[in-house]
């Protein structure tokens, strides 16, 4: 599977390469898997529970800087904890970015696999539809549909999940076409086994692979993309603690609290490395796996 | 041949493929049948068109033209539906052990997919069957259990065999069915073919590009070249006398013991591309005997003597070996 053809439009970071950096691919997927454990424990501790301080200011207390006591990441202009407002944004930025990934991931392995298996009309349909959405600069889709259904957390996330169902559409269409050429693919249909059942026995198994991998790079591409439209103002509500929302108000007080950008965008940063590692992970592993069966 | 009527017949078969550079005429024409409980051999180079076919007379690909009979039912244009008693009856081993078998399916359920396909019946007579099966195929009992990258080529064929005779099929098409495997593995897998035909009856059209693996087992040679049958006819006759030039060669190019007094007529070249055929004859570019008739005239497949048993397309069929083929 191709590297850039599961890099969402939508994302403004490059994707990561870090398999190339010779790691085992059990090393990544468990660093990764340890990384996404934190922010899991994380985001059910204080990102459901935020501390007081995260939402309510205290206006003697603004701008102080990481380490002052009781404020690990220092606070911002109104005086709330950064670390409490990056926990809590948690939900936001994470769970976009679940429920997003989730959409686009389950619609595109729908029709990418319709798409390869009825030739005819329904491959034909498919594909211009996933041609028509592309080709539409996905801001354009994301002003659309935000300004059809308003801001906010499923608003946000539906128009991901939309935005991005055509590219994972085309990688589960590739990936099945050129599974249903393999021998023990058209052996079983010699056999008289049915189509249906072809796809949930040889089909689909050796696609989970490659829709792992995909899912946890979508993810990433996700929370980057959520924090960009957040950054311009067509994400979640103002008030709402996302990280991107937390990056864009920290531009104006970039230079005398730095912290108020630093803690956002070090956390997107740890979670996109960590899904990274996680996709790299099961992708080499599935790379040494298929050499080992040859 | 025997008076009945064949068991799988192919009349007039054609598959092209469009390509982007233009039209690939995959078979063209091809004339063949295959009677019950015997064996044909079907040879050529790489590119004449073999394992086309035989995924063609399977209906994994899609003929273009002509007909295909399975036991005097017309089944090449059948939906799947309909397809599927001719399937039961008519089974594939493929050419790569490697490749025919789901890596990620344990052997067991392998072997039983056929079965299951076409409600052999309920799970533990299922499992009765792969167990006997397994057995027929020289595989140890607990295979079932395992994944196929624990066997070795030789061994996944067997399971790959044993899944082909579930059914008890009435013809197996064998698209080289040793040419991955071990050579000291190749006559283990011969013999157990041979033993397979001799408990069940199977009829088989096994394609091969070593003509010697095929004299070995076949009753009948037919040989393809740009997707046309050239020559077919009994084993023996066709390897002691081959009709056209390029059996003859094909002959030639295999090394034997007994080459004493066989001209070495070597092949040049490759096979010419199926989008931009030679006009006449499709050998003649390559041919040694070829005159001017070749170049223009494109000869039928027919008996060069009235009821011979063989059929060849050549004009001068049997001019072979050629005089001037010997030297150079």
């Amino acid at each position: 599977m191709s590297d850039t053809t599961t890099s969402s439009r939508l994302s403004l970071l490059p994707r990561l390469r870090l398999w190339r950096s010779g790691l085992r691919g059990d090393a990544m997927l468990f660093a990764g898997l340890a990384m996404v454990g934190v922010l899991a424990v994380l985001a059910l501790t204080v990102g459901l529970n935020p501390p007081r301080e995260a939402t309510t200011g205290n206006l003697r207390m603004r701008f102080r800087p990481p380490g002052t006591e009781g404020y690990l990441f220092g606070t911002d202009q109104l005086g709330r904890s950064v670390a409490g407002r990056v926990g809590a944004g948690m939900i936001w930025s994470l769970g976009i970015a679940l429920v997003a990934a989730t959409i686009a991931l389950s619609i595109g392995t729908v029709l990418g696999l319709v798409a390869a298996w009825t030739p005819g009309w329904p491959r034909r349909v498919i594909r211009t539809v996933v041609d028509t959405v592309i080709a539409f600069p996905s801001l354009v889709i994301a002003v659309t549909v935000i300004a059809l259904l308003g801001r906010g957390f499923w608003p946000l996330a539906i128009t991901l999940g939309l935005a991005t169902w055509p590219i994972a559409a085309r990688v589960v269409y590739a990936e099945a076409m050129s599974i249903a050429r393999r021998d023990y693919v058209v052996a079983a249909q010699l056999a008289g086994v049915g189509p249906v059942t072809i796809l949930a026995t040889h089909v689909l198994p050796a696609l989970r692979p490659t829709l792992m991998t995909m899912f946890a790079f979508t993810f990433a591409d996700m929370l980057v993309a959520e924090s960009a439209l957040s950054f311009l103002g067509l994400g979640v509500p103002i008030t709402a603690p996302s990280w991107g929302n937390m990056l864009s108000e920290s531009r104006e007080y970039l230079v005398e609290a730095p912290w108020l950008m630093l803690a956002p965008a070090g956390a997107i940063v740890f979670a996109v490395v960590a899904l990274n590692l996680i996709g790299d992970g099961i992708a080499a592993n599935a790379r040494k796996r298929g050499r080992a069966a040859m | 041949m025997t008076g009945a009527a064949p068991l799988l017949e192919a009349r007039d078969l054609s598959v092209t493929f469009a390509t982007p550079r233009g039209q690939v005429h995959a078979l063209d024409g091809v004339e063949l049948s295959v009677h019950r409980g015997e064996t044909v051999g079907l040879v050529g180079e790489s590119g004449s068109g073999k394992s086309t076919l035989a995924l063609t007379l399977l209906r994994a690909i899609e003929p273009t033209g002509g007909e295909i009979l399975f036991d005097g039912q017309a089944i090449g244009h059948l939906g799947s539906r309909a397809l599927k008693p001719v399937r039961r009856r008519l089974q594939m081993v493929f050419q790569d052990p490697y490749a025919s078998l789901d890596p990620r399916m344990k052997v067991g359920r392998i072997v039983a997919e056929p079965l299951r396909a076409h409600a052999y019946g309920d799970r533990a007579r299922i499992a009765a069957r792969v167990a006997e099966l397994l057995e027929q195929v020289g595989l140890p009992a607990d295979a079932a259990g395992r994944y196929p990258a624990q066997f070795s080529g030789g061994q996944r064929q067997r399971i790959a065999i044993a899944r082909a005779i579930a059914l008890e099929p009435d013809m197996v098409v064998a698209d080289e069915p040793v040419s991955a495997l071990d050579v000291s593995i190749q006559a283990q897998i011969v013999n157990l073919l041979q033993d397979i035909q001799d408990r069940l009856g199977i009829a088989y059209l096994v394609i091969a590009h070593d003509l010697p693996l095929v004299h070995q087992i076949a009753d009948r040679i037919v040989v393809l070249y740009l997707g046309r049958v050239v020559e077919e006819g009994p084993a023996e006759q066709v390897v002691a006398r081959p009709l056209h030039p390029y059996t003859a060669g094909l002959l030639a190019a295999t090394p034997t013991v007994d080459t004493a007094g066989r001209p070495r007529l070597m092949l040049k070249g490759d096979p010419p591309s199926p989008i931009n055929r030679p006009d006449g004859c499709p050998f003649h570019p390559r041919c040694p005997i070829a005159r001017d008739r070749c170049r223009s005239e494109r000869p039928a497949l027919v008996a060069p003597d009235a009821g011979a048993a063989r059929r060849v397309a050549c004009h001068f069929p049997g001019e072979v070996p050629p005089p001037l083929a010997a030297g150079a």
